[in-house]
């Protein structure tokens, strides 16, 4: 049964480009006074055939390759779902380019060089991370696509839907909560 | 008096000291203006240039921060006006994300520059590549001595592949005269393959313009071969035998390279109020 693994990578320090984009939203998007931080991983997703092992074979990877993580600068952790385990009320948007350029990459560089068994997909996303003011209100995937996906100019920021995918979430309870 | 010309700076840009210059020289009063400057540019200048470089520094996508700066709604409302306005590389990234090309719908963001299509890797690409102007509507369709003639010019960028999800967009902007340069493969024919268009650019399109054709946003970069020396000698073409004649004795490094006629035509269209 295909099964998936998530691995979330962001920096240990600020994010400047998340600071910049913050910056941006908050000055430039109508609605944008609402973002209370914006913070940005890499997530790569692994589909694989539900093979026993498989995670623990791609977290020794991860830890001893430098191939997703560079352990001087980066933070990561694993996850069966993205959504899971965030701080607070946040959306998550994450933006693929509509080729995946970056996961067929990946994925052959695994296939080819590692030889990492019952491996059948790598899917690369920038994953922004907003989190909004107690007063944005409840709707808030609906506030994240305003302030994220540009249209116009005066739009939002994030993915340019001429050549980028997009999902928006609401942050879910952690895995361990919702046992 | 001297027509004058803006060349916009954002934070990160690198090529404007040179696009100024290369103003100059074509008889242009050129200043470089700060992005921030508290000034009315369309009272100032006739014209502007965005250069090339890493505004912003690429982040979230190339061009993308920089085109939600209040100088993009200036730029806007100059071009409504008819003013040039020229964006190489960086420049057009930014013009692309502003809306301001092809600009069929006012302030609307129709396409974008995405990364580099290429055989086995992606990321930065720097190389000289060979294009095609075919008149149109633009300012470029007066550029002397290139028109319809394919010429060499260098590009470097990581997001120089003009896409659209409107899938008939780009092939109204080719019958309406809004692509004025394509990559060419060597027998001079439009082409999107790889390496002769260097990054899988739908319909080879090189540079798009609005439909008024006073705006145009190109990745190649002019500025640098605007004189001789700056063409390699193995270029297999006139241009590089041009070149290598230059050992000979043979003219001068100042000469015209061939991204100069790309620049003077924006420059007369600047002299020329836009008309």
């Amino acid at each position: 049964m295909s099964r998936k693994l998530d691995l979330l990578v962001s920096l240990r320090t600020r994010d400047l480009a998340a600071l910049t984009a913050e910056e941006t939203i908050r000055k430039r998007i109508p609605g944008g006074e609402k973002l209370a931080r914006l913070d940005r991983a890499d997530f790569w997703e692994f589909t694989f055939d539900g093979r026993e092992g498989f995670r623990e074979a791609m977290e020794k990877l991860v830890r001893e390759s430098n191939l997703f993580v560079n352990p001087n600068k980066h933070a990561y952790r694993f996850a069966d779902d993205y959504r899971t385990g965030w701080q607070g009320a946040c959306a998550l948007v994450a933006v693929r380019g509509r080729e995946d350029l970056e996961g067929a990459l990946a994925e052959e560089t695994l296939r080819s060089r590692y030889r990492v068994p019952g491996l059948t997909r790598v899917r690369y996303a920038t994953l922004w991370i907003l989190q909004f003011d107690a007063a944005a209100g409840e709707d808030l995937a609906l506030l994240a696509e305003s302030l994220s996906i540009a249209t116009e100019r005066k739009g939002g920021l994030l993915v340019n839907p001429h050549y980028q995918d997009y999902e928006i979430e609401r942050s879910r309870p952690s895995e361990r909560t919702a046992r | 008096m001297r027509a004058r010309a803006a060349v916009i700076q954002f934070p990160g840009v690198n090529c404007e000291f040179e696009s100024a210059r290369v103003l100059r020289e074509l008889g242009l009063e050129a200043d470089i203006v700060g992005w921030n400057e508290p000034i009315d540019l369309a009272a100032r200048y006739g014209g502007f240039l965005l250069p090339g470089g890493f505004a912003y520094q690429d982040r979230v996508r190339a061009g993308a921060i920089a085109s939600r700066e209040p100088v993009l709604t200036a730029l806007a409302e100059a071009a409504a006006a008819g003013a040039p306005i020229l964006g190489i590389c960086n420049g057009a990234q930014i013009l692309v994300e502003a809306g301001l090309v092809p600009g069929l719908r006012e302030g609307k963001i129709e396409a974008a520059l995405a990364p580099n299509r290429m055989p086995h890797r992606t990321g930065y690409h720097c190389a000289w590549v060979h294009v095609v102007c075919r008149g149109g509507r633009s300012f470029l369709s007066r550029a002397e001595g290139i028109v319809g003639k394919p010429f060499p010019i260098p590009i470097a960028h990581a997001e120089g592949r003009f896409v659209s999800r409107e899938p008939a967009l780009f092939d109204q902007l080719l019958e309406e005269g809004m692509i004025p340069l394509r990559y060419v493969s060597p027998s001079g024919e439009p082409t999107a393959l790889h390496p002769y268009c260097p990054n899988g650019s739908t319909l080879g399109a090189a540079a798009l313009s609005n439909r008024e054709g006073n705006v145009v946003a190109m990745m190649p970069h002019p500025e640098r071969a605007f004189y001789l020396y700056q063409v390699p000698d193995t270029l297999p073409c006139e241009w590089g035998e041009r070149k290598a004649g230059l050992a000979a004795g043979a003219g001068s490094l100042f000469d015209p390279g061939p991204g100069r006629a790309v620049l003077a035509a924006f420059a007369d269209a600047v002299r020329e109020g836009g008309k």
